[in-house]
């Protein structure tokens, strides 16, 4: 059984820097986490690992290399390989040109799951994994938040997915795409003390456009089919302070604030 | 010693009601908040002690004593329970906490010759409060002052936010009582000075009870002055330049009982509504009315000398909000447990030192420089600063904080993050000629270097331990290294 799970490092949102010209996230200086949709579905698979070790797992990300070092400490978990798609000329990619490059790996590659998060913190299209379900054509679930791991062995899932908050149950043959939402059934493991120095760079693979060999019309912003028509950056206005004391009146001042404004 | 003897051992010297075996306050009184994030986790390593007792009584305390020296059972004095570097951690399989819960009377609050005694078990925010009615302070402000007890606070040399006008613990004491592990009580009489030989309080007041059991404090107090306290506060372009403003404070003889410069860092976590990623340096002049008056006119004195380096004056009303929510209580204790059940984080650490004026910000950027270019989790790092709080004539400390992801396993954290950054702060500081502990205390986890900290002098450190413990029952592995406790720090 060989899975792939798909990871992005998205970065602290509180942090993150605008390129107004060019209208893309800057990421190459920002705060990188793992998302926390693709942890999740990275612990499902590391779950699954762990019951059945003959699985492989390998997962896939594309970013700048400044990922790395948080790229390797998910090797130090039970996952064999990892591959990084990193080539300036992706820069800009929107969710179509990202499907399309991550496409070109995968479609040479023999699958039987694709495991991945169903939102970003910083996109929250959800574009991704439907798109290269659509490309390599493949069955595609989203907001899967469990799963029956026998049968998901045996090649044919049960499925339960969030449908609006009712949880619904599919059956899904192999290969699929699994597309989890964040959850606390799937957590990620802990890197143990001995692991953390671990030198894992025999298991990570960087691969630019010279393996993949896209056109440059069909990749960063020139392959990209959303066009930004405007953008602004959220201006912070100085509102007048109020001071209140912790005492009674002072919080009948707060209660009325927050019940004026709708918080309570 | 098998438990049952212990036990009967215990029940022949206290009622049934003063002695607890109960499973889930052992685990509790198993380790202190430097293994929070592993205690909450249920994953510590330690041994729990056999029992925790509440003696009435200097009395019991000297029987509880003398029947651990006799039957060499480790014993943890502990008081107040808010130790933050292991001092109350239990690396025995046969130890016995005694907790100081039930001495907890305030004995005389004596106005005309300014002084309290109290039993070893009064909170200190209790105390404060009865004196604050009265018009009287102790002038000690530990942020723990809501739920520290006055036996800790002397036994663990104790500092206050506002030590630089009132002084340290150490400078508080007048007099105290102490039990020693062969059930000697000594009673320290309460005098304004004398010379009478070395001033014997020094051996009790910081000893994190690895000599003696403290059951009795005398403190000073001090006229209480709300009304007149003045905050001044300035954003200034780099930490080496509030050092100096500090040290020119300091050293034109002004004593603000506040005096902080914390780093952009820092300053970012505890201002973030002003500081603007500038470092900031905040005082509290206060005092009798001339007295504030003065200090303050003297701090801006100071500051008008280094102009160039002041970015901007901080809003006073800022300053003082700060200042009137900086306490921690139990409730912010029980919070952070409760967060680190759900999340795989918690408040960060610290590690406190000292140092002369010239030396401090040199620790100062080597540690910086050190941690950025040596630590191997540094991109775990979410926070990395340090700010200076507490200041003398002849220099300061400097708090180092820090925070980050958690990526391993609790009962791994330690290895992971804290000890790591701790060696590089600790030999960074030794190496210089400062202090490794400027008012936390050695507990468990800096014992390693408490023979380098003390160099030649270690000899009377050692004398001591021979003399007033010779079995080595009184708090194992507190202050003084030990082979056999390793096992737990590494």
């Amino acid at each position: 059984m060989k899975i792939i799970c798909l990871v992005k490092f998205v970065p602290d949102l509180e942090k993150i820097q605008f390129d107004k010209k060019k209208n893309v996230l800057m990421r190459e200086n920002a705060r990188l986490s793992i998302n926390p949709d693709d942890e999740t579905a990275l612990a499902a698979a590391l779950k699954l690992k762990e019951k059945y070790p003959e699985t492989v797992i390998e997962i896939l990300s594309m970013g700048p290399r400044s990922v790395a070092r948080k790229f390797q400490d998910l090797l130090r978990r039970d996952v064999d390989k990892g591959i990084l798609i990193s080539d300036p000329l992706y820069v800009g990619s929107d969710t179509y040109a990202t499907s399309r490059i991550l496409t070109a790996y995968l479609k040479h590659k023999k699958v039987d799951w694709i495991f991945t998060g169903t939102h970003s913190l910083d996109g929250d299209t959800s574009h991704v994994p439907a798109q290269i379900a659509e490309l390599l054509q493949m069955d595609h679930l989203n907001n899967v938040v469990n799963f029956d791991k026998e049968k998901l062995m045996e090649g044919t899932a049960l499925i339960r997915v969030d449908s609006e908050g009712q949880i619904l149950e599919f059956r899904m043959d192999l290969p699929g795409i699994l597309s989890f939402e964040k959850s606390r059934e799937f957590k990620m493991p802990y890197i143990r003390y001995e692991d953390f120095q671990r030198d894992v760079s025999d298991k990570v693979e960087i691969l630019t456009n010279e393996e993949l060999q896209l056109s440059e019309e069909e990749v960063g912003l020139s392959g990209s089919m959303t066009e930004v028509s405007r953008t602004f950056m959220k201006e912070l206005v100085n509102k007048e302070s109020i001071t209140v004391k912790t005492d009674d009146e002072g919080i009948e001042r707060v209660y009325e604030f927050l019940k004026e404004k709708d918080y309570i | 010693m098998e438990t049952k003897d212990l036990l009967k051992g215990l029940r022949n010297l206290l009622n049934e009601e003063q002695i607890n075996t109960e499973e889930e306050n052992l685990y509790d009184a198993s380790a202190d908040r430097y293994k929070k994030y592993a205690k909450v986790r249920r994953v510590l390593d330690v041994p729990m002690p056999k029992a925790i007792v509440y003696p009435n009584s200097a009395e019991e305390v000297s029987k509880l004593l003398m029947f651990c020296n006799e039957n060499k059972i480790n014993v943890i004095p502990r008081s107040g329970k808010t130790a933050t570097e292991g001092g109350l951690e239990n690396w025995k399989e046969n130890t016995l906490v005694i907790d100081a819960k039930n001495l907890n009377k305030t004995i005389k609050i004596d106005e005309y010759n300014m002084q309290a005694t109290v039993q070893a078990g009064v909170v200190l925010g209790d105390m404060e409060e009865e004196l604050r009615k009265k018009g009287y302070t102790t002038g000690h402000s530990p942020q723990s002052k809501p739920v520290a007890k006055m036996g800790g606070l002397v036994a663990t040399r104790s500092i206050g936010q506002l030590s630089t006008l009132y002084g340290g613990i150490e400078d508080m004491v007048v007099g105290l009582e102490c039990v020693f592990p062969d059930g000697h009580i000594s009673r320290i009489k309460n005098v304004s000075r004398r010379a009478g030989g070395p001033d014997i309080r020094h051996i009790v007041i910081g000893n994190e009870g690895s000599l003696c059991y403290i059951t009795e404090v005398t403190v000073k107090l001090f006229k209480y002055f709300p009304e007149n306290n003045e905050f001044h506060g300035f954003l200034v372009k780099d930490m080496d330049s509030g050092i100096k403003v500090l040290r020119e404070v300091m050293v034109n003889g002004y004593r603000p009982s506040v005096a902080r410069c914390y780093s952009e860092e820092d300053a970012k976590q505890h201002f973030y509504h002003f500081s603007k990623d500038h470092c900031v340096l905040i005082f509290m002049a206060e005092g009798n009315q001339e007295i504030a008056e003065a200090t303050g006119k003297g701090i801006e004195k100071a500051a008008a000398k280094f102009q160039d380096s002041i970015i901007e004056k901080v809003d006073s009303q800022l300053l003082e909000e700060w200042f009137e929510n900086l306490n921690w209580s139990q409730q912010d204790i029980d919070d952070e447990y409760e967060g680190m059940l759900e999340n795989d984080s918690h408040s960060g650490y610290t590690t406190e030192v000292s140092g002369d004026w010239e030396t401090i910000i040199k620790i100062y950027h080597n540690v910086m420089k050190r941690i950025k270019e040596e630590y191997h989790r540094v991109e775990d790092l979410t926070l990395l600063g340090g700010h200076s709080s507490h200041s003398y004539i002849n220099g300061t400390n400097m708090y180092f904080v820090y925070n980050y992801e958690i990526h391993c396993a609790p009962e791994d954290e330690m290895r992971v993050y804290h000890h790591p950054l701790q060696r590089i702060i600790v030999e960074e500081t030794l190496k210089l000629g400062g202090s490794m502990c400027h008012h936390h205390g050695i507990g468990k986890f800096r014992n390693e270097w408490t023979k380098n900290e003390h160099g030649s002098a270690y000899y009377m450190l050692e004398k001591l331990k021979e003399t007033f413990d010779p079995n080595n029952i009184m708090n194992f592995g507190t202050i003084y290294p030990q082979k056999e406790g390793e096992k737990y720090q590494k």
